[in-house]
């Protein structure tokens, strides 16, 4: 019975903070954008504009639902719940502070990479289901971008694992805690685990899937009102896992750098925690307002020629390093 | 009966999904639409992987979400879009012999199965790995340990083998453009 | 699920069938004409031609064009374009209208190069009509439509940014294109449609306030166009998308009547400014940049280098500026010029912008025809096209720099 209530707190709670997290996020992509294109961005709506995304998801919500014809009911239906459910599920092993966090598993980055990669189902579907030409391109695109992704986005990451000997989010932090932010040891590893993870979280320059230029809006073109906000939901809940996880894994989750963080409270922590993950999508967001889309036979090229040999060499230096330590 | 609600008390959410994983399969069978069977697929391989962690087997169940429906179901619903197979029933051969044989075949090893069920139904014998061993060393590191050492050659063979597969798949897809 | 509202639509599923080849795409749309042929069964598994229907509601079509494609995975293997859904009828209506109330349709047909479309509606009249224009007046032609030319660039670079997906570009072209839209309307009071040179000259003299705008914007001109250097034409991803994209040959470029900066990025630097000078280029001192891989990447660096060389004309053309009227003192209300037929042909920021006029000796010409840059040029797009990804076709498009209004009339 405890556990079932915590249980339900725990998902209470991790809703209103992904739900909170995406109004503040697209909020601040609003802004950001705006700074970059030299324009004011949102500023009527409540003070500095801040109550824009409200308005707009109060707006959604009561936007008619439409439906076309052909389309697969089910399919069309279930699409965009997984699209939210599954990074939703994978905030589960998210650790904020080092007593914080809803559980630690003792495989957690396989579990987050697992449920990562289910998000893929959701846009597989939406392209089916809806029966549009344009969402059935933008699916297939996905389908290859995001299966082509995760090997290099893995094996990246396999660095890590190897020199924390561990899976677990909270041991990775602690083992950093103890020596340095694995940044220091693992600058590729890095570098191939944002580029993947940028590409992961569909975000510019690898937003094929919804390419606006080209596709209307890709998988999602046929969906409106509440459908169309769990896909928005469900595209920043997905951002803030992969950057939650460059954090976690690089550098050093919620550790202050430079002094003893045995003494530090939680709650500086946490705010700590934050201002990375914030600083991290800031950087992906810097990359959308900035960079051309890849064609998507480059990308397919980038990512199995340049990203794949690069983890790939990554991975058995850092093998072969942590032997010799040995 | 009794037994049985003995051992379903014992492990309620086994049962639970093991009989939705069968459900899902057979679900996954009598589609007409492929895309439908696929995603049946996808959902009994979740209760698969949910009936692994019951046996504190977490990185199998991990495993199993992100290699299966990851990454194969991925490629199965691709090349189903691709060749687009979708709603039509072309595919779906209802007649002939071959049915026939079928039936009895499976009947054969739902016999089988079932046999085999009721001979070993319950609590069997404990294996080299209990999980309170598992436990002292870690869910990852055992299979690692394994795999790396006494698995080591079916290991290789299997990563071969499929490296053949990708290969032939390449000659293949290369040789008809020419 | 309920109140959800159904949308009646034709499947779109009928892909899976194989459609003739030998009609037009159009006809294969489902809804229009629908041809299902069977193949045999071994052919049942290979990969199908895919019909995407492009626009005309679609977000890079720039405005209604409407593209039928036919796909093979992303791969374009053929690329209809459909027009008309812009068609207004200009060259009909042009011929019951007097001569000076011609000037304001053209506005209408290439809305971003306005001063180019109004001048050579001008020039054919006053032609067939015998009018001397002041030479003021040829100086501030050549004043407006070469910051014209400008402002049209900076829309297409902003509009390609935004069509290979780096948005950031296209508030940054409009945000200069924003201060040569203050200048025209300090001289003429309109932004877009300006109708400001007219039969027999220009609407009103420019101001003091004009040239110091002009002035200042040329002023800091460089080092924003280093500025989009710096952003597009530096990024790998940008190389990527339009190097060797959508190439065409010079013989190719020419058998499609393909003029402007898609020419001279074939490499011919035809440009009439130089080839057949009319009004007061002969005495301004610009050249005419080419390149020689007529793919979307040479374009783009043409139009990039057109823009330098305009500034170059305003300048020169503001310094020399001579004293005198701007425009004829003395103009009948209803011209009725001798009966004859005139063409007139310039350089617009897209192209060869061709005028034909004949005067019956009435006051509404008898028969007028506009040769517009952007319908020739559209032309060529299905060659261009083929064999290209379906993002590429975005790009192609783009790099095209079509004006809906221009293409339909």
């Amino acid at each position: 019975m405890e556990i079932l209530l915590f249980g339900i707190i725990g998902v209470v709670v991790l809703f209103s903070v992904i739900a909170l997290n995406a109004l503040i996020l697209v909020y601040m992509e609003r802004k950001v954008s705006a700074w970059m294109q030299s324009r004011l961005g949102p500023n009527r709506v409540g003070p500095f504009g801040l109550f824009q995304t409200t308005a707009d998801i109060v707006k959604l919500i009561l936007k008619e639902n439409i439906r076309n014809d052909q389309s697969d009911k089910v399919i069309y239906f279930l699409a965009p719940i997984l699209a939210f459910v599954a990074p939703f599920a994978a905030f589960v092993t998210v650790p904020i502070a080092n007593t914080i966090g809803i559980r630690d598993l003792d495989m957690g980055a396989v579990y987050i990479f697992a449920l990562g990669s289910s998000v893929i189902f959701s846009i597989i579907w939406a392209g089916y289901g809806s029966n549009s030409r344009y969402a059935l391109i933008g699916a297939m695109r996905s389908a290859a971008q995001m299966v082509s992704y995760e090997v290099p986005m893995i094996t990246a990451v396999l660095g890590v694992f190897l020199i924390a000997g561990s899976l677990s989010m909270r041991e990775i932090v602690t083992m950093q805690a103890n020596q340095t932010w694995f940044i220091v040891y693992q600058p590729l590893g890095f570098i191939l685990f944002l580029i993947a993870g940028t590409a992961e979280a569909n975000r510019a320059p690898f937003d094929l899937p919804e390419a606006e230029s080209e596709l209307v809006a890709g998988f999602h073109t046929e969906y409106t009102g509440l459908k169309f906000a769990f896909f928005f939901l469900g595209e920043y809940a997905a951002m803030l896992v992969s950057c939650c996880l460059i954090v976690l894994l690089f550098l050093g989750g919620w550790l202050v750098p430079f002094v003893d963080n045995s003494i530090i409270p939680a709650w500086i922590h946490i705010t700590v925690f934050m201002i990375k993950v914030y600083l991290m999508i800031f950087l992906m967001m810097w990359f959308r307002w900035t960079f051309p889309r890849m064609r998507v036979d480059h990308l397919m090229g980038f990512g199995w020629k340049v990203l794949l040999p690069l983890a790939f060499i990554n991975l058995v230096a850092t093998g072969a390093v942590v032997l010799i330590l040995k | 009966m009794d037994s049985f609600m003995q051992y379903f008390m014992i492990n309620p959410v086994f049962y639970i999904f093991a009989g939705i994983a069968v459900l899902l399969a057979i679900a996954m069978l009598t589609m007409d639409n492929p895309v439908y069977s696929a995603i049946f697929m996808v959902l009994t391989f979740f209760c698969i992987s949910v009936i692994y962690i019951t046996l504190e087997a977490e990185f199998i169940a991990a495993i199993q979400v992100l290699v299966y429906t990851g990454a194969i179901m991925v490629l199965f619903l691709f090349v189903i879009m691709l060749l687009n197979l979708g709603r039509e029933s072309d595919l779906v051969e209802r007649s002939g012999p071959m049915k026939y044989i079928s039936i009895l075949l499976a009947f054969g090893i739902l016999l089988q199965i079932g046999f085999a069920a009721k001979v070993t139904f319950g609590i069997g014998e404990k294996g080299m790995y209990p999980i309170e061993q598992v436990r002292l060393v870690g869910n990852t590191e055992t299979i690692a340990s394994l795999l790396f050492s006494q698995y080591v050659y079916p290991f290789e063979i299997a990563s071969v083998l499929l490296l053949l597969g990708m290969v032939g798949a390449i000659i293949i897809s290369k040789k008809k453009q020419e | 699920m309920s109140h959800d509202t159904q949308i009646k639509k034709e499947p779109s599923n009928l892909s899976s069938k194989q459609f003739r080849t030998d009609s037009p795409l159009i006809d294969q749309i489902p809804g229009r004409k629908r041809q299902i042929l069977r193949e045999s069964p071994e052919s049942e598994l290979k990969m199908e031609e895919f019909l995407l229907n492009v626009g005309p509601q679609h977000p890079s079509t720039h405005g209604v064009l409407r593209l039928v494609v036919a796909l093979e995975g992303e791969v374009i293997k053929r690329c209809d374009p459909d027009l008309g859904y812009l068609h207004r009828t200009f060259e009909k209506i042009s011929e019951s209208r007097s001569y000076q109330q011609i000037v304001p349709f053209t506005d209408r047909m290439d809305y971003l190069g306005s001063m180019n479309a109004n001048w050579g509606v001008a020039v054919a009249v006053e032609k067939l009509a015998k009018i001397e224009v002041p030479e003021r007046a040829e100086y501030l032609r050549v004043i407006v439509s070469e910051l014209n030319r400008i402002a049209s660039h900076l829309m297409w670079m902003g509009a390609f940014g935004a069509d290979i997906g780096a948005v950031t570009a296209f508030l940054y072209g409009f945000r200069e294109r924003e201060l040569i839209l203050d200048m025209f309307e300090e001289i003429c009071g309109s932004r877009l449609t300006y109708g400001y040179i007219r039969v027999g000259g220009v609407a009103e003299d420019i101001t003091p306030k004009f040239d110091k705008l002009v002035r200042e914007f040329l002023d800091i001109l460089p080092a924003k166009l280093e500025d989009y250097h710096n952003l597009i034409t530096g990024n790998p991803i940008f190389l990527e998308r339009t190097r060797g994209v959508g190439a065409i040959t010079l013989e190719e470029a020419i058998s499609y009547g393909v003029t402007g900066p898609m020419l001279k990025a074939c490499g011919m630097p035809w440009d009439l400014r130089k080839e057949e000078p009319y009004s007061v280029y002969p005495k301004f001192d610009f050249d005419i940049p080419v390149y020689y891989n007529g793919d979307c990447f040479d374009r783009f660096r043409v139009r990039m280098d057109e823009m330098v060389e305009s500034a170059k004309i305003v300048i020169q053309a503001l310094d020399g500026l001579p004293e005198g009227d701007y425009k004829v003192k003395k103009l009948a209300r209803n011209i009725k010029p001798p009966v004859g037929d005139v063409y007139v042909r310039q350089e617009a920021p897209r192209g060869e912008y061709g005028v034909y006029m004949e005067s019956d000796g009435s006051t509404k010409p008898n028969r007028v025809k506009y040769r517009t840059p952007s319908f020739s040029n559209l032309s060529i797009l299905p060659l261009m096209t083929v064999g290209w990804k379906i993002a590429d076709l975005v790009a192609i498009l783009g790099s095209v720099d079509i004006v809906l209004g221009d293409v339909d009339r």
